[in-house]
């Protein structure tokens, strides 16, 4: 029934055009979503439009179509598929399987296969999206799951100080998910914009341009600094001054070490040295990927009982709204002033 | 009445000798101890000798007095002195481990246990693990030099938490290796054991479940065919080497993608003074692993090996390879580095 769809296509690095391709064929397990608003996501999906994704073991190549962050209403169930109607306001995400295209993830297209083929993670379904929330609103949903995977991960306690370092849609998740569970929150960035939408999340932020942001830190933690990091700008350079911004701790009983959680993509090699820095620490670092298989549903949760709010995000001047058939215009936009720019929704 | 003391003394990288040194003062909190053996750790202390530890932090500087593994005879007790970690009061004659010594008057102490009388006090030895540890009857003072390092990897394999039934690799058959795949196999794991040298895993025969001759660096192979492609669920890097970290992403098996799987562990034991460099980032993030680090051991350690060793749960013997006089070390650094393929370690007999 649906055989081809619209779709953006990243034909090599830099190159992005909107056009008609085949998708994957239908079975009586497929739900068929036809999107409504997507989102550019700045980290993973950018990387794969410049080029710097790296080879994904093999699994990366061009043309392909890319995104991950897509919302849009069910138009088709299939007969063996339970608890969707047409009609249904869901997540899509992504769309792992095209048969001309590489699908890194997919999600970009007008009518999106979900299937056991194109969806086969614990984690790929399709989410209903609650009535109180706007299309807009649960396409932010998705990379605030990913923050979640890596918060319920490490699980911080009330009470405790958390650093979270990148002021984009997965650190701001970090934020509020960490304020939520009643943990002291530091956010810190490099730009001055980020750091202002992040201060209506955080407790505090800190600039880190600053001479000395590790000695700002000190101070604001009477000495201690932070227990945990979550590590969300993507840069590798970031990674590397991560000890100093960790507590000291694991001598004895009593004195948990600090732990930095790793919870962006990184294009470079992350460099760890010198090692009787880190490991006098005694620290615990942990990586993530993904969302857990109830990710989605339960940041849909917390934005509809208004606990977490996208709303603050989505009103920004850096989350601009623009038609996907600009897609080649929003992604030279973002590149060239990457900082600037949290966010591009696409009107489908 | 505790002046001076035969040392070891590194004064330049690759240039050691043996001579009398000034101790640090002995005052009522105090405990000083005669030592009888200590050993030479073929990792950190061989990088004092070699010149390859790094700045430290800007506390290491030469001449040095190195090593932390002697054990001895306690000789005084000032009225102040502390207890040990688990709360004995020492008194003269009992037989302690001694281990660091981080202040002289006239040396740089890194961190100062190669010497014939250790002054243990406040200054000397702040943290409570720094303490000595009684030795058990039954526990010769050769076995308990040993202690040091399995506390080391104790503190290790309690942080990285293994649970029985699981699979462990320990890369590196030196003595935190030896000591870490002995515990591992205490807590329930199938061990497999990792090591370059044909030498060392050999040895290791009696302890591990599985040998794999090869470099760390290279053994997903081996490992895939030992555990039907599934690999492990925790590795333990005790080589030391760099190189080795910046593969094991390929060791750990696939995880943490269902609520109840955190996914592999890797835990760093070793001291790398080399750059630890993570590339490619998908194939580490892919398996959703954490990563730990440990400095050193914590209170109570010590007394823990020293008991399992008493126990016979924990073969010390295993641990070294030589015998020699104090005299003799000088000479004995060189030999352990061009011979480290098959070699673990020098004991060192104080009289």
């Amino acid at each position: 029934m649906y055989e081809k769809s619209k779709a953006i296509v990243v034909e090599k690095p830099h190159q992005a055009v909107i056009k008609e391709i085949p998708i994957a064929p239908m079975d009586e397990e497929t739900l068929v979503v036809q999107t409504t608003y997507s989102a550019i996501s700045t980290g993973t999906e950018m990387k794969v439009w410049s080029g710097l994704s790296g080879s994904l073991g093999g699994e990366l190549w061009y043309p392909l179509v890319p995104g991950y962050e897509e919302v849009g209403k069910v138009v088709h169930v299939g007969k063996k598929v339970k608890g969707f109607k047409v009609g249904d306001r869901v997540m899509s995400n992504e769309c792992r399987f095209y048969p001309d295209h590489c699908a890194a993830w997919g999600g970009q297209c007008e009518i999106v296969i979900k299937n056991k083929k194109t969806s086969p993670s614990p984690f790929d379904g399709a989410v209903k999206i609650p009535d109180s929330l706007s299309d807009q609103e649960a396409v932010l949903a998705y990379l605030a799951a990913v923050a979640h995977k890596g918060f319920k991960r490490v699980s911080p306690r009330a009470g405790q100080t958390v650093l979270v370092i990148g002021m984009g849609m997965v650190g701001l998740s970090w934020i509020q998910l960490a304020r939520i569970a009643g943990c002291r929150v530091i956010g810190m960035d490099v730009n001055d914009q980020r750091l202002k939408l992040g201060a209506n999340f955080a407790d505090e932020v800190i600039d880190a341009r600053s001479d000395d942001p590790a000695e700002v830190l000190k101070d604001l933690t009477h000495g201690k600094k932070a227990d945990i990091i979550a590590e969300c700008t993507g840069d590798p350079g970031s990674v590397t001054h991560l000890y100093q911004y960790l507590k000291d701790g694991g001598w004895n009983f009593d004195d948990e070490p600090g732990h930095i959680h790793l919870q962006a993509d990184y294009p470079y090699p992350l460099i760890l040295t010198p090692y009787q820095n880190w490991f006098t620490k005694n620290l615990n670092m942990s990586f993530t990927c993904a969302i857990r298989p109830d990710g989605k549903a339960e940041m849909l949760k917390l934005i509809a009982e208004g606990k977490f709010d996208v709303k603050t995000i989505l009103a920004s001047d850096m989350t601009p709204e623009m038609s996907v058939n600009d897609a080649q215009q929003a992604y030279e936009m973002i590149e060239k002033s990457k900082k600037d720019i949290f966010k591009v929704i696409l009107k489908w | 009445m505790f002046e001076k003391a035969k040392a070891v003394v590194i004064d330049r990288p690759f240039h050691a000798s043996v001579r009398e040194v000034r101790l640090p003062e002995v005052d009522d909190s105090s405990i000083v101890i005669r030592s009888v053996y200590g050993a030479i750790t073929t990792g950190t202390e061989l990088k004092t000798w070699n010149g390859r530890t790094g700045k430290l932090g800007g506390k290491l500087w030469y001449p040095l007095i190195p090593g932390y593994e002697q054990v001895g005879v306690v000789e005084y007790v000032g009225p102040k002195a502390k207890t040990t970690a688990t709360g004995e009061t020492l008194k003269v004659g009992d037989r302690v481990t001694a281990n660091e010594c981080r202040v002289y008057p006239d040396y740089c102490a890194a961190w100062g246990g190669q010497v014939g009388m250790t002054v243990k006090n406040e200054l000397t030895s702040p943290g409570v693990f720094d303490m000595p540890a009684k030795i058990p009857e039954g526990v010769s003072f050769q076995e308990a030099v040993l202690a040091y390092l399995g506390a080391v990897a104790k503190k290790g394999i309690d942080k990285v938490g293994i649970r029985a039934g699981e699979t462990v690799v320990v890369v590196g058959m030196g003595a935190v290796g030896l000591s870490a795949l002995q515990l591992a196999k205490l807590a329930g794991a199938t061990t497999i054991a990792v090591d370059i040298s044909p030498w060392r895993v050999e040895r290791v025969k009696k302890i591990a479940d599985h040998i794999v001759a090869c470099d760390g660096a290279k053994a997903y192979k081996p490992i895939a065919e030992l555990t039907n492609g599934r690999m492990a669920d925790v590795v333990i890097e005790a080589s030391g080497d760099s190189a080795v970290v910046n593969s094991l992403c390929a060791l750990i098996r696939e995880g943490g993608w269902t609520r109840d799987d955190d996914g592999g562990r890797i835990h760093l034991q070793g001291d790398y003074p080399d750059p630890i460099s993570i590339t490619q980032y998908s194939q580490w993030f892919n398996r959703n692993l954490r990563i730990s680090t440990s400095c050193a051991f914590k209170p109570g350690d010590k007394e823990y090996m020293l008991n399992l060793i008493r126990e016979k749960k924990f073969d010390a013997r295993i641990l070294w390879d030589k015998e020699i006089s104090v005299d003799n070390v000088p000479d004995e650094y060189p030999l352990l580095e061009a011979n480290h393929a098959e070699r673990i370690k020098t004991l060192i007999r104080w009289e």
